[in-house]
């Protein structure tokens, strides 16, 4: 379908308007460059995170959330590396820059952006339960379940005006949000998201599963497909804004891919509450 | 008599009303489509509203 020419947005338009937003702290794009490195020097990475006193007391909060089972129990950054894991502070250190980068850009008119908070959380926590489930890494999971809808966020911030055009075509036609975009813009959200993960330097597979996150694509790479039933499950357990979501498509390929047992999935959706709300907590203020 | 004795025993839990409960999924997964795994996952939903709704009776 041809996008409304008058709305239609250019690629290289949103790409130098997201050139313009702000940038991820220093320590959160050292902590990405090495994301695919086993033998990445601990010692040196958490002492950076320190560095960064308000990222480091995040991550020190997400550490003694209750989902880490740890109340109070960790106050530094080493420590919470041998307790939890260097992937697991990771994942906080990035996810937390990422929540302050974007949170830099201030209200939007016409944006909610704490249902927006509460559906990135709620996916990355879906995201990584599903992981356990299947095998895969949970907490790059959750680390691209957080920001699979970013592309919302910077068509909201970027492109104010087109953003008011794919509301009114929603409004006067009942597409969903990705057909709406499609339409009245000529690209998604999906990949105005990737277009700011590749600016920031965010790992290609945490890319592509943003890019990913809408498509049956995704069946052929695993952390995008996890993002994908991830968003589908927050939006069914209404965890942005309630019991009377709108639930995307799920897609059959996708489901498909990760083959989920229904019993295990079922076992899992109380965790994912529980979870969802602690983290929350931790990482939004 | 003890004082707790003397409270009145609490009211029987009203039933959960399945269709409503159904009802309600079914809108949110109006644009969801017809799809298997759409299907799948209502099916998965709806027991887990129905189980939550009635243990919050």
């Amino acid at each position: 379908m041809s996008p409304d020419a008058s709305h239609a947005l250019a690629p290289e338009l949103l790409a130098t308007r997201i050139a313009s937003l702000p940038a991820l702290p220093s320590v959160a794009t050292s902590l990405l460059r090495g994301f695919d490195e086993p033998d990445a020097d601990l010692a040196e990475l958490a002492r950076q995170i320190a560095a960064d006193q308000a990222l480091a007391a995040r991550a020190l909060r997400i550490s003694n959330s209750p989902f880490y089972g740890q109340r109070g129990r960790i106050d530094s950054i080493r420590e919470a590396v041998v307790v939890l894991g260097f992937r697991a502070v990771r994942s906080m250190v990035v996810s937390a820059a990422v929540v302050r980068s974007l949170s830099a850009v201030g209200a939007l008119q016409d944006f909610d952006g704490r249902a927006f908070w509460r559906h990135g959380v709620g996916s990355a926590v879906a995201a990584r339960q599903l992981a356990l489930l299947c095998g895969h890494n949970p907490e790059s999971a959750f680390t691209a379940g957080l920001r699979h809808d970013v592309g919302q966020l910077v068509l909201a911030v970027t492109c104010p005006q087109h953003c008011a055009a794919v509301q009114a075509w929603r409004s006067a036609h009942g597409d969903a949000q990705t057909a709406a975009e499609q339409h009245v813009l000529g690209l998604t959200h999906a990949e105005a998201g990737a277009m700011l993960a590749a600016h920031w330097g965010l790992p290609a597979r945490i890319c592509a599963a943003i890019a990913l996150h809408h498509s049956s694509l995704a069946a052929a790479h695993p952390l995008a497909a996890l993002v994908h039933v991830g968003d589908v499950l927050a939006h069914g357990l209404g965890l942005a804004s309630g019991e009377d979501e709108a639930v995307p498509p799920l897609d059959d390929a996708v489901w498909d891919a990760l083959a989920l047992d229904s019993a295990q999935l079922s076992g899992t959706l109380g965790r994912i509450e529980t979870e969802f709300e602690d983290t929350l907590d931790a990482l939004i203020d | 008599m003890p004082a707790e004795d003397a409270r009145p025993a609490p009211a029987p839990p009203a039933p959960v009303d399945v269709q409503a409960v159904r009802e309600r999924l079914e809108r949110c997964f109006a644009g969801a489509g017809q799809g298997r795994a759409s299907q799948a996952l209502f099916e998965i939903l709806l027991r887990y509203r129905l189980t939550r709704h009635g243990a919050r009776r």
